[in-house]
């Protein structure tokens, strides 16, 4: 990969604590996070107090914190869960955020290799994406690659990224019934390559491992779709899809990049599908809304932030999809009080 | 008839298959999972393992009913089981006489669900008598394997994709590749000679080649022995398409759609004259006919990005938030392989890079998704040639035109527009050759200096292109293209009129030489 020299003061890593004890978390990725200024939100759900090794430049924020920003209404967004991240989110400053879950280390790649994670996100990053033509030999802007003949020139200098997408080895971000049909599949094929997701093609794009451009699509990462028996096991959750699309078309919307492939981490075997199964299966039916609804979704041409769009989309969600199910009401719900409360904390 | 299997301890944890990859076409498998209609789902037991419910949903359009079962695990929940059918109508008895909507009944209901979901099957819970358990006898066509599976009737509303366990000892798990031996035929272009074919001789032997000799046609071209060919030059060209024969580019390997119009088969591979046999990065030689048939003989998906790419790749599946009702993919007419060593960049870079090598291997194949277009290379290519062959025109290139290097990209974009339109998949990816030749940068430059502006044109202009509804074959839809083509392009430069002439020219020559029956 091409080298970038990054700008340590341009990044924020935010981890969401699951689990009370980060030590082997943050032991396994000393190397890398040690050169950061890091962002952990505790699961206001998780009573006690973490355990943080020493040695790590960090901001800590407790479910005291949380509800001392966000306030308790009735109305107020919930942070529990993988959403405590977005308080971190929030919370930030800097260009760059990287957001990897605590159940997942550092990689290694096929040639053994150990992968900084954070490296290849910030170089997805700060490298033009190219949404509006495939180039077959994927990342152009990587070193040893380039576009392929046919390529339109007009089209070679892409557009900025705002979200890079990682993969995991090991457990990889399937559902629940995929599985528990599968109980021994693994992921163990490492592909090295980045590529731009096309213009107006959708995907799902997992929480577990990834990066963004907060000065450019921040408000777009949002805790909306909360599923009625979610739980701290990705099986049971969808909300990190909700979410993903939701970015992807404000940033199909706002001509930005979102890349996907590398880097990837090595994710540790946690929970069990069936049980996630028995327990939260509604997701997985409700993404058969979810997707024709944000593939057909068109954004207004006056819409120029990332907020706006983000109060479109809520608005469109609130018409099209709020009357089939509650839980798209309350989505919609949680965008708007989003952006409000992303409005007021950067006002602040 | 219930099939028993000895299952003893040291019976190896049997896989699951999905249906999807291994549900032959004309099964020999009952009915009700053989479509996505049906509303049978049939249920994976395995003396070790846990099995599951799976949820997945229905692409039929025809499927009204809306009840849904909304928990399975507790002994309660107000979902309902009844006979589903077709056309939607639910109450009434299932084959046994069960009327699953009955209160009476939601109990045995309710524990049927839970042993489903729940246990090994010894559990006690789980009971192979249970009257919502139907043991069903199953061949798998492929491997003439037995199967028992287990069917439940479910409404029709959650459609269920069927997934299918041995539960006997099988050797090996992956099918293999079948050969197609019969189906497919290997096009080379040629202006030189076919020495590169003695390097791809274990691969391709088994196969009929049809050699398109470019250049002068009293030129011998030597064919290594052993292979079964037939060869056709420029001589054979005009005498089998008379008149027509003018779309056939000259001086160009262009020419080689001539070889996809006379193939009688299915499938079709081209390659490139200075490719080779690649290596992996385990050092093992890539049969990159092999992957191509992969490719085409699994489904694609362009409707939704899988970001584990080819799910149904060994070792992958689709990810979480992956609707359901997607995961049946459509069929393939396109791998697109690619090419270690010497990439295929245009003139500029090549003139500006002369030293780049392509040496990374990525391990993935991926669907290019509806609505994006891409370059598409001529050099490492598969397609079905029933799905999509006449849009395989490689234009007018070469001697007396303005341009060259741009066949494969203009057959890409026609190709990839109608794939679109109908609904068709298009892979790139793995396989890959070794690309040896890098062809003149200055004499490239020359042959695609009109092409760089063009092509500013050209993109929008596919970008931008709907085809009719009532377009529904590839004929229709290519002619319609072509139409467009000289409405629109035309007034960029005369080629473009010259061009369309030549694609009404080629479906003409396409459907003399091959009638439908």
């Amino acid at each position: 990969m091409s080298e970038i020299s990054i700008n340590h003061d341009e990044v924020d890593i935010v981890i969401g604590a699951l689990q009370l004890d980060l030590t082997s978390f943050m032991e396994e990725w000393r190397s890398v996070f040690s050169q950061f200024h890091l962002i952990i939100v505790q699961d206001p759900d998780l009573k006690g107090k973490l355990e943080i090794p020493a040695g790590f430049n960090f901001d800590l924020y407790t479910k005291s914190d949380i509800d001392g920003v966000v306030g308790l209404s009735s109305n107020a967004i919930s942070f529990s869960g993988y959403s405590c991240r977005y308080f971190g989110y929030l919370m930030s400053h800097k260009k760059y955020i990287i957001a990897i879950d605590d159940d997942c280390v550092p990689a290694k790649d096929s040639a053994g290799n150990f992968v900084d994670a954070v490296a290849q996100h910030i170089t997805n990053l700060s490298t033009p994406a190219t949404p509006f033509f495939f180039n077959t030999l994927y990342d152009p802007f990587c070193k040893g690659a380039d576009f392929v003949r046919g390529y339109p020139f007009s089209l070679r200098s892409g557009v900025d990224c705002g979200l890079s997408c990682g993969l995991w080895l090991n457990l990889a971000d399937l559902d629940a019934p995929t599985q528990a049909l599968k109980p021994e599949l693994r992921n163990t094929r490492y592909v090295d390559a980045v590529l731009t997701v096309p213009l107006r093609t959708m995907m799902p794009t997992s929480g577990i491992n990834i990066a963004f451009n907060r000065e450019l699509v921040g408000p777009a990462l949002l805790p909306a779709f909360r599923l009625a028996k979610e739980g701290n096991l990705r099986w049971e959750t969808v909300e990190d899809i909700w979410t993903g699309m939701c970015v992807k078309v404000v940033c199909d919307h706002l001509r930005l990049g979102v890349k996907s492939g590398l880097p990837y981490v090595w994710r540790k075997e946690r929970g069990n599908a069936i049980e996630s199964l028995k327990k939260e299966w509604e997701g997985v039916k409700l993404m058969e809304d979810v997707v024709p609804f944000f593939q057909s979704l068109r954004l207004s041409t006056s819409v120029a932030t990332a907020e706006d769009c983000v109060s479109e989309i809520a608005a469109v969600v609130k018409q099209k999809l709020a009357p089939a199910n509650p839980v798209f009401a309350r989505a919609a719900e949680n965008m708007l009080e989003w952006v409000k409360l992303w409005k007021r904390v950067r006002t602040q | 008839m219930l099939i028993s299997a000895n299952i003893t301890s040291t019976t190896p944890p049997p896989r699951f298959l999905s249906l999807h990859n291994h549900l032959p076409s004309s099964a020999s498998v009952p009915r009700p999972f053989s479509t996505a209609k049906t509303h049978l789902f049939s249920l994976s037991i395995t003396p070790t393992h846990h099995h599951a419910l799976f949820l997945p949903f229905s692409t039929n359009s025809s499927v009204t009913n809306t009840d849904i079962i909304t928990d399975i695990s507790s002994g309660g929940g107000n979902g309902e089981i009844g006979r589903g059918s077709n056309n939607g109508d639910d109450g009434g008895g299932d084959e046994n006489g069960n009327n699953w909507n009955d209160d009476s009944n939601k109990k045995n209901r309710d524990e049927a669900l839970m042993a489903m979901a729940s246990g090994p099957a010894h559990d006690p819970k789980f009971d192979s008598n249970h009257p919502a358990l139907k043991p069903l006898q199953v061949i798998d066509e492929s491997t003439g394997q037995q199967q028992v599976v287990y069917s439940v009737t479910i409404p029709n509303s959650i459609l269920i994709k069927t997934l299918l366990v041995e539960i006997q000892t099988m050797a090996a798990i992956e099918p293999s590749t079948p050969l197609l031996k019969d189906e497919l035929d290997i096009v080379i272009p040629t202006i030189r000679n076919l020495d590169f074919l003695e390097m791809w001789r274990p691969f391709f032997q088994p196969y009929h080649l049809i050699i398109v000799q470019d250049g002068d046609p009293s030129k011998k071209i030597n064919v290594p022995e052993g292979f079964d060919y037939e060869l056709y030059n420029r001589n054979d060209i005009n005498k089998i398409l008379g008149p027509k024969a003018s779309c056939i580019s000259f001086k160009d390997s262009a020419c080689r759609c001539f070889g996809y119009m006379v193939s009688k088969k299915k499938y079709i591979f081209t390659i490139d004259d200075d490719c080779f046999v690649a290596k992996d990065p385990t050092g093992k030689e890539i049969n990159a006919l092999e992957q191509h048939i992969k490719n085409l003989l699994s489904p694609s998906t362009p409707f939704f990005f899988n970001t584990l790419y080819d799910p149904y790749r060994d070792g992958a599946d689709f990810v979480r938030g992956y609707p359901f009702s997607l995961r049946e993919g459509v069929p393939t007419a396109v791998s697109h392989g690619l090419w270690l060593n010497i990439p295929d960049y245009d003139a500029p870079t090549q003139l500006v890079k002369p030293r780049e090598r392509n040496t990374r291997y990525v391990d993935a194949v991926m669907t290019i998704p509806k609505g994006t277009l891409f370059p598409m290379c001529g050099m490492n290519l598969g397609f079905n040639r029933e799905l999509i062959g006449p849009a395989m025109y490689f234009g007018l290139m070469g001697d007396g035109q303005p341009i060259g290097r741009y066949d494969d990209m203009w057959a890409g974009w026609c190709t990839k527009v109608i794939c679109d339109h109908l609904g068709l998949g298009i892979k790139t990816g793995l396989p890959y050759i070794w690309h040896s030749k890098a062809s003149n940068p200055f004499v490239n430059l020359k042959k695609e200096y009109k092409g760089i502006y063009w092509q500013e044109e050209l993109i929008p202009f596919f970008q931008s292109v709907t085809l009719p509804k009532d377009s529904t074959t590839v004929q229709t839809c290519y002619l319609e293209l072509a139409k467009q083509v000289k409405a629109k392009l035309g007034k960029v430069d005369d080629y473009f009129n010259k061009l369309a002439d030549a694609m009404v020219t080629w479906i003409e020559a396409w459907d003399e030489l091959n009638p439908s029956t």
